[in-house]
């Protein structure tokens, strides 16, 4: 792959990074390392234009829009929908091969979904977590279910999953809902070929554990601290970073006073034993349901001239935060959006200066909203330019906390809130170019509702995305300017990716307007609530012969 | 005006119904998943500005929708609670009015006799989440844990020791083809595939695997005694007291 890639530009520090996908796209991230960066170049710049559908596939599952990274490996793709159905599909044709659906109880009635996002593929299976908190092994050739292994009882910790399952070595490392309940969450890991339970990292303390003192009397026990998204992994340093969500109740924090460890915390576990080597909390006893929970980009990258091993987190509260991955090791922060004012700002070493925070019984205008600078869908990386690219989200919320106590299993926020218009303009989006260490922008392209959907970057000098409006659309990865765009029908909620099957470059894209931040958005745009559902997998190449 | 005196105290009965119901309401349906703050949208639908008649909100409230994330209020909520929640949501509706709401068509719940206090211990650590694996990983009680062993309730041990070590004419061991082999509790033989828990390590995994390739045979190395080795005696005696009042 380093040859494909030095093949088409100048050998530089960055390019020289064995990070970016090929003919597959084997992971979440797409590699290891979360780039959402592909070497393929067939389509670029100079011939997006010329890009045109070739087909597109319905799942017929569109309550909850389709959320999900498509895995694809050897020109197969495996695509998961919101109530866990999973299609095997010829990325050339689009002809299904198999599909397989979980059997779900009728009553999983729980506040996380339905929606997915997305499998984990290998040792000749298809891993895949569901609404009531089973993970589940189905043959990779036939769709037969080889194993299945429930987590914990969904109706007991209002938990499930999500959130696509990480293949590390021989282990299925998947995360958990349950950061909004009464739950203390955890990260599990289980045998890819009997899918026995290999090993548990709680995220929050047990007695006599250090951090635990960080909880006040029994929180520690229903203190959320969910593993909602995807982590990555260093085969190097052996080591897998998650990234921790909110403490519970989310705005309410007097019965949890402490620092809250490991909530809104990067940890990094020895990928054999789940044990912890590092943390850095982003913020300590959060109150404003900012969690550190999306994805971990890892990056080699010169800090003050000296080669450094990074992590890039984007967290929930606008703020981009940047660590040594050997160590955990503040770096940088950098702030994504304009409108934050739940802290004046963070200082040198990472602390946070000046918290505003929500007060119980009295509403407060806080910004970003809970629904974060950023969503959950994630962002790219590209070698090629050194840019971090993101999507952004200009917005803010009035935030009233009530005291709650925990009830197990049930929702657990401890407040209300109602989302806002930022001060002196309208809430929108923009989807930016980076620089990953300072933050420095170089061109940001305006979008005037929230853009929800994951960046995809490639070699061809080219970042996609799509918008609610079910708009598909490629921007000039150095300068921002929209080349192309395709309607596909309903709203883009999940993460575009692409590979190569006979010489010829594909982009899919998931199309589907969905989530709890979609479904929310009428209260900004009362025109959004009529937003069209919808489930369709699109792929794109260029004409043949071209 | 003995009538408008009555007439006020039946309004302003409403009233209170309504702030009674909107407390419930910001509680426990506004919450960001669902409807939002005063009914303004989430991932759930938008009440406010809508419109409902009072038959259609109690009966979704009561039974929530299967398939979906609407949970069923019926037995966390009071009747007077849903009337309530009920009310409060006409209020906000597009008619605006506190319409009636209708008297109650269900059956008023079945008076539940009070747990004693070592059963409810018990069944607290029957569901222990703090330990990753309590007795609800294998066992469902109270439509809680996962129904792989036996039903506890339908004949509770007889004594603790019953309990460490009881019969185990279900487990088997399995031999697989490429040498594997480790205790099963099998569940369905049917054209050609086995379906099986694997109890190497809990919690147990459901196993589907091809008939030829299956071995199975009777006992096995698994011992119901190491699996519950977090429960001192005193903690099984309380758990007992939990079966044994479930099957009174």
């Amino acid at each position: 792959m380093r040859t494909v890639i030095a093949a088409f530009v100048a050998a530089g520090v960055l390019l020289a990074q064995p990070g970016a996908t090929g003919k597959d796209w084997p992971h979440y991230g797409g590699l290891y390392n979360a780039w959402r960066y592909s070497a393929l170049d067939q389509i670029n710049r100079s011939n997006v234009r010329s890009l045109r559908p070739v087909w597109a596939f319905q799942t017929g599952d569109y309550d909850g829009g389709l959320q999900a990274t498509p895995i694809v490996v050897d020109g197969i793709i495996y695509l998961s929908t919101a109530h866990n159905w999973v299609f095997a599909i010829d990325g050339a044709t689009g002809r299904e091969l198999w599909q397989y659906r979980y059997p779900l109880p009728d009553n999983f009635n729980l506040i996380y979904g339905p929606w997915n996002r997305g499998v984990a593929v290998g040792f000749g299976k298809v891993f895949m977590g569901t609404l009531d908190n089973h993970v589940v092994a189905i043959d990779q050739k036939t769709g037969r279910e080889v194993w299945r292994v429930n987590v914990e009882d969904s109706r007991q910790c209002g938990c499930n999953i999500t959130g696509a399952p990480l293949l590390v070595k021989d282990k299925v490392i998947v995360g958990v809902t349950g950061g909004d309940s009464a739950h203390r969450g955890y990260l599990n890991a289980f045998d890819a070929n009997t899918g026995r339970h290999v090993w548990r990292f709680w995220t929050i303390p047990g007695p006599g554990e250090p951090g635990h003192e960080t909880w006040a009397g029994d929180s520690w026990k229903y203190g959320g601290g969910s593993t909602w998204m995807t982590g990555s992994y260093d085969p190097e340093l052996n080591l897998v970073y998650w990234a921790v969500g909110n403490p519970a109740a989310d705005f309410y924090g007097e019965d949890r006073r402490g620092d809250n460890l490991y909530t809104n915390s990067v940890v990094a576990l020895d990928a054999d034993t789940g044990k912890l080597k590092w943390y850095h909390q982003q913020i300590p006893h959060d109150v404003w349901d900012f969690d550190t929970a999306y994805e971990c980009v890892l990056l080699d990258l010169p800090v003050d001239g000296k080669m450094r091993k990074l992590l890039l987190n984007v967290n929930k509260s606008g703020y981009t935060f940047v660590v040594d991955r050997t160590n955990g090791e503040f770096v940088s922060a950098w702030p994504l959006v304009k409108h934050i004012n739940w802290v004046k700002g963070i200082g040198k070493k990472g602390e946070l200066i000046g918290r505003n925070e929500p007060e119980v019984g009295k509403p407060k205008f806080l910004c970003p909203s809970i629904g974060g600078g950023r969503s959950w869908n994630q962002g790219a990386w590209s070698p090629r330019t050194g840019w971090f690219y993101s999507t952004g989200l200009e917005w803010c919320q009035e935030v009233t906390a009530v005291k709650e106590d925990p009830v197990e299993g049930q929702p657990f926020f401890g407040g209300t809130f109602e989302w806002r218009h930022p001060p002196g303009e309208e809430a929108h989006s923009h989807l930016g170019a980076y620089d990953p260490l300072t933050g420095k922008r170089f061109w940001s392209y305006r979008y005037k509702y929230m853009l929800l959907a994951s960046v995809l970057a490639t070699a061809g000098d080219l970042v996609f995305t799509g918008d609610p409006e079910g708009h598909f659309f490629a921007l000039d990865a150095r300068t921002g300017e929209k080349l192309w765009s395709f309607q596909t029908g309903s709203g883009h909620r999940g993460s575009a990716v692409t590979y190569e099957i006979g010489g010829r470059q594909y982009i899919a894209t998931p199309s589907g307007f969905g989530s709890a931040l979609a479904g929310a958005l009428g209260q900004l745009w009362p025109e959004m609530e009529n937003f069209r559902k919808g489930s369709t997998l699109f792929v794109f190449a260029l004409p043949e012969g071209d | 005006m003995l009538w408008l005196l009555f007439l006020l105290a039946q309004t302003s009965g409403a009233q209170d119904e309504v702030a009674v119901g909107e407390r419930i309401f910001a509680r426990s349906c506004a919450i960001g998943y669902c409807h939002g703050s005063g009914g303004a949208a989430g991932r759930a639908p938008r009440i406010r500005g809508r419109s409902f008649t009072p038959e259609y909100l109690l009966k979704v409230t009561r039974d929530g929708i299967p398939g979906t994330a609407m949970p069923a209020w019926q037995g966390r909520l009071s009747e007077e609670e849903i009337r309530a929640v009920v009310a409060y949501m006409l209020s906000i509706s597009a008619s605006g009015s506190a319409a009636p709401v209708p008297s109650s068509p269900a059956a008023a719940p079945a008076r539940q006799v009070e747990m004693p206090p070592k059963a409810r211990a018990g069944r607290e650590l029957f569901f222990d989440a703090v330990r990753g694996i309590r007795c609800g990983t294998c066992h469902a009680l109270e439509d809680r844990g996962l129904p792989i062993g036996p039903n506890l309730a339908a004949s509770p041990p007889p004594s603790i020791d019953a309990m460490r070590n009881p019969p185990l004419n279900e487990v088997r061991t399995a031999r697989l083809a490429g040498g594997d082999e480790f205790p099963a509790l099998p569940v369905e033989n049917k054209d050609g595939w086995v379906k099986l828990y694997d109890l190497t390590v809990p919690p147990p995994v459901l196993r589907t695997l091809r008939a030829s390739e299956v071995e199975l045979s009777p006992g096995s190395r698994w011992r119901h005694a190491e699996v519950i080795a977090s429960y001192t005696d005193q903690e099984l005696e309380l758990i007992l007291a939990y079966l044994r009042w479930l099957a009174r």
